[in-house]
């Protein structure tokens, strides 16, 4: 098995937490403005329930597997299984991240640094995502859970401060464009809930098998809680026309923080709290491809693939000619059709698990016998 | 010398007839085999013979050439006198207790029976009757003989006897305990740590009397021993980090440890980078309070600096003050204290971003008036945030260094000259001299000495990090900063811990609570008790809500007993007590 960290349950939710929410600092706002209209701040609470069912299901199954891991003493077929499970998910990451990574490097130079060429925001950005993956699950753990508190609260801060433009009449049409819509919208939308995917890999890693279930629930609460409520502080800002045109919603929210001569134009401000959170989500995913790449080749150390994983991704976001192609590709595979992976991998893992039973001897590798 | 010679013995060439050259062996060999000729010809134990003994004596100890080594020759006073003498070293042995407890009593008071002349009875006549020395030790090795001398003890040698008494007589000058110069405090004890390694234990002992409290005393050094003393609580202090605390002492291989700061080097966790993973004090009330909770404490001979571990990064943001005056207002200063400490790290570089890259963020009035004033600055913001911030250095470094007299005076004047001559040269504006000014005065807020070195580190690498990319470059600063502490551990404690790793403790991280809320010692310390004080300590304040556990007794306390109401007298009925 590869030599891991342990980690806690509040860490673990905090991490969860920070990879789910991150990209509500790109332009899933304006995608889910222009799935439900006025109705859209719904969409991410139909899709949290959607999400606690399913967690629901692969909850327990993750459990059962405390302490063993995904490469744990089972049958050769459920071996294969497993590794199919891992390549499906390293190639979902390694699609995410690549997208994720060229997005808010463009975003950066777009609203920040303007005149600076991209390579000059997006290797310092890689650099500090390698030595994050490279540290270890339990250094990215402790950084979520210091951080969780403050970002949380920085976010409420910049919703709350345009409490002054809010105009309660931009909610209606309640429905939006429909209540079908709405509803298919939050069955889509479920992609956003990454956490379930990455408590399947690091559900063994913590202590107590029990605590992966609470950090499942808590971090899917939050994340859902974070998309309604900037999706609603948008669609009460700007109405679901102007939020279907923002391409930086939260960046354009910033700008508009208007609370007396010193309180303004603190979109910079805010700078920290995005590249915080998409450094974490960045970070996370790229330890979790490499695990699972280590743990398929049955490596005892994960460390050395840090490096040329990270330089894959890094060489696929620039594939994108430009920021609107990366953000159509992210759109449509990760926003569109993520939850596929996202939850329908765990899913499927689980229900295989539950049928199969761990076995002893037969077609798998022989026991070890005592000297 | 040829030249070939030298050559040969830089190469290290092996050749017999270059050993016969004693300069060309190399020093630590040479040392080594003069010093192994040396102890080879030593006796290993005491002779009965007392010429014997003085001859070693004086071989040891380098006589008549080292004058700090004194030996006297007495005869003890009996009806057949006996030769005697003793050996101690000047400026470590109290001569007034020699004098009136080992040479009087021997010399003047000896009243011998015959048949305590006889043989070992002479000694243990003289450790049980004639010395009235509180700590009396009969050794027969040279070596611990050797060590005990210089460490203070005198040496008494008797005419027959293959042992000799060590008693103790230590009494070197020291400084008396003092004022702290780091730590000082308004509410709370003032004293603080010496050089002298037993007085700092007996201030620590005096505090936190108790029969738990143990003290194990290892010597490092194999040039000249150095005395350290691991001081914890048994049954309290969790025993595997006591027992990894004195393995990483006894593994250390030198030959003269000076400090505390050098045995913090020695014994710290790697990586060895920015932030101090040992809390240094010379707070008694400190080390006794972080003892109570679970904690080790390391004395080093000679150093007023004691060390406790492990550490946590919050607790070298603390004071001792915070527990002393209530809680609201221990808060408000940890407050002020985290702050300062944010922002002794962050304010220049913060200063550079907004100037350079998000100057929208200012209020257009300020803006204008900035730019006013830096419109004959002829150098960019970050050359001058560097001039200033190498000033301060300089001043900082030269005010530690420059005689008390004019200390005050110099910087002072220095400091105000120098930014008000800077301002009207031009070379600065005024805005960037109160930027600095607030930041030196945020990073004197530490309390904790090499937590202040991290932070004016840190500092500059903020700077050159927003030069090139403003708040962006800021952020990967801190995370990197940040994932850097993370991943630090004290003697197997996260240094983030009790908040990441979470670990149930008292609140006492940030923000500090009540003191009859402190009821758990540090969770991360794993602790033979978890629990300090009951849940609830202010059972008699209806105001406080009470806990339904309140009745438990703790588990070492035994419970108390109760006493029997007296019976009230009815009024009017003579009593005892009636007037």
């Amino acid at each position: 098995m590869v030599k891991t960290g342990h980690i806690g349950r509040k860490e673990t939710a905090a991490l969860c937490m920070m990879v789910g929410t991150a990209d509500v600092f790109l332009h899933y706002p304006q995608q889910i403005s222009l799935m439900g209209g006025s109705a859209a701040w719904m969409i991410p609470l139909l899709s949290m329930g959607i999400a606690f069912v399913v967690w629901w299901f692969v909850g327990p199954t993750l459990v059962a597997l405390q302490g063993e891991g995904l490469s744990g003493n089972r049958s050769h077929r459920a071996r294969w299984l497993v590794l199919l499970f891992s390549l499906l998910t390293v190639g979902a990451l390694l699609i995410d991240m690549s997208t994720t990574m060229r997005l808010f490097t463009e975003t950066v130079i777009a609203t920040v640094l303007p005149r600076s060429p991209i390579s000059f925001i997006a290797v310092p950005l890689l650099l500090v995502v390698l030595y994050y993956a490279y540290v270890g699950i339990e250094g990215l753990s402790r950084v979520a859970a210091l951080l969780a508190v403050p970002l949380l609260s920085g976010l409420a801060v910049l919703l709350l401060l345009n409490f002054n433009w809010v105009k309660f009449d931009f909610l209606f049409p309640f429905f939006g464009r429909g209540g079908v819509q709405v509803a298919l919208s939050g069955l889509v939308v479920t992609s956003v809930f990454k956490n379930i995917l990455l408590l399947t890999v690091l559900g063994s890693l913590l202590r107590k098998g029990e605590d992966v279930q609470k950090a499942g629930y808590w971090s899917i609460l939050m994340i859902g809680l974070v998309y309604t409520g900037v999706t609603l502080m948008l669609l009460l800002t700007f109405s679901a026309d102007g939020a279907q045109r923002a391409p930086f919603p939260l960046y354009q929210l910033g700008r508009l923080v208007y609370a007396g001569t010193f309180v303004q134009r603190l979109e910079s401000a805010f700078v920290f709290i995005w590249v915080a959170m998409a450094l974490l989500k960045l970070a996370a995913e790229l330890w979790v491809m490499v695990y699972l790449v280590a743990t398929a080749c049955r490596l005892p150390q994960y460390r050395p693939l840090v490096f040329p994983i990270g330089l894959i991704v890094f060489g696929l976001s620039f594939l994108p000619g430009s920021y609107t192609e990366a953000m159509e590709l992210n759109t449509k595979w990760m926003l569109m059709w993520g939850s596929v992976l996202f939850h329908g991998v765990p899913v499927s893992l689980a229900i295989w698990l539950r049928l199969q039973k761990p076995k002893r001897g037969g077609r798998h590798e022989p026991e070890r016998k005592p000297a | 010398m040829s030249i070939w010679r030298q050559l040969a013995g830089w190469m290290e060439f092996k050749d017999r007839s270059l050993d016969e050259d004693f300069s060309l062996i190399p020093e630590a060999e040479r040392d080594d085999r003069a010093e192994a000729t040396e102890e080879d010809e030593r006796p290993q134990q005491l002779s009965c013979s007392l010429e014997e003994n003085r001859r070693t004596v004086e071989q040891v100890f380098s006589l008549p050439l080292n004058a700090d080594v004194v030996i006297r020759e007495f005869e003890i006073g009996a009806a057949v006198p006996f030769r005697a003498f003793i050996v101690f070293t000047e400026g470590l042995s109290d001569k007034t207790t020699i004098n009136s407890y080992v040479l009087e009593p021997l010399m003047l008071l000896a009243t011998l029976p015959p048949h305590a002349l006889e043989g070992e009875n002479r000694l243990l006549t003289a450790r049980n009757k004639l010395v009235p020395s509180n700590q009396v030790q009969v050794l027969r090795q040279w070596q611990d003989v050797a060590f005990h001398i210089l460490t203070g003890s005198t040496a008494v040698f008797l005419e027959g006897v293959d042992q000799a008494l060590l008693v103790e007589t230590k009494g070197w000058e020291h400084r008396t305990v003092g004022d702290t110069k780091t730590e000082t405090v308004v509410r709370g004890p003032h004293d603080a740590f010496t050089e002298n390694l037993r007085a700092n234990t007996g201030l620590v002992r005096a505090r936190l009397r108790t029969e738990r409290l143990v003290t194990e005393m290892v010597k490092v050094g194999s040039l000249a021993p150095t005395d350290i003393a691991v001081m914890y609580m048994k049954g309290l202090t969790n025993p595997k980090l006591v027992k990894e605390v004195k393995r990483r002492i006894r593994d250390i291989k030198v030959d003269f440890l000076q400090d505390s700061g050098q045995l913090e080097q020695f014994i710290e966790d790697p990586p060895r980078g920015f932030a101090p993973k040992m809390l240094a004090t010379e707070r008694p009330d400190r080390v006794a309070q972080h003892l109570s909770e679970g904690y080790v404490a390391i004395f080093v001979g000679q150093s007023p600096y004691v060390l406790i571990v492990p550490t946590v990064l919050w607790s070298l943001l603390h004071t001792a003050e915070d527990a002393y005056i209530r809680f609201p207002f221990g808060s408000l200063i940890r407050l002020i204290r985290f702050g300062s400490f944010l922002t002794a790290m962050l304010l220049p570089s913060f200063y550079i971003a907004i100037t350079n890259y998000h100057p929208e963020m200012i209020p257009t009035d300020l803006m204008l008036s900035i730019a006013q004033t830096r419109e004959k600055v002829p150098f960019p913001v970050v050359l001058e945030v560097l001039l200033m911030e190498v000033a301060l250095e300089l001043i900082r470094e030269a005010g530690i260094r420059i005689p008390n007299v004019i200390g005050p005076t110099i910087g002072i004047v220095g400091a105000l000259i120098l930014g008000q001559a800077a301002v009207q040269a031009n070379i600065v504006s005024p805005l960037l001299v109160i930027v600095v000014a607030v930041t030196a005065l945020a990073s004197f807020t530490m309390p904790n000495y090499n937590m202040s070195f991290a932070n004016r580190t840190l500092r500059f690498l903020f700077i050159f990090a927003s030069v090139s990319w403003g708040f962006y470059g800021i952020t990967l600063g801190f995370m990197v900063v940040l994932m850097f502490w993370a991943s630090m551990k004290s003697f197997g404690v996260p240094m983030l811990s009790p908040i990441a790793p979470y670990r149930p403790s008292s609140p006492d991280v940030i923000l500090r609570g009540s003191a009859y809320g402190q009821d758990r010692r540090p969770g991360f310390l794993w602790t033979g008790n978890m629990r300090r004080q009951k849940r609830v300590t202010l059972a008699w304040d209806p105001t406080v809500k009470a806990d339904p556990q309140q009745g438990e007794p703790q588990e070492d306390e035994p419970q108390p007993k109760r006493q029997q109401a007296k019976p009230r007298r009815a009024k009017g009925k003579g009593g005892e007590n009636d007037g």
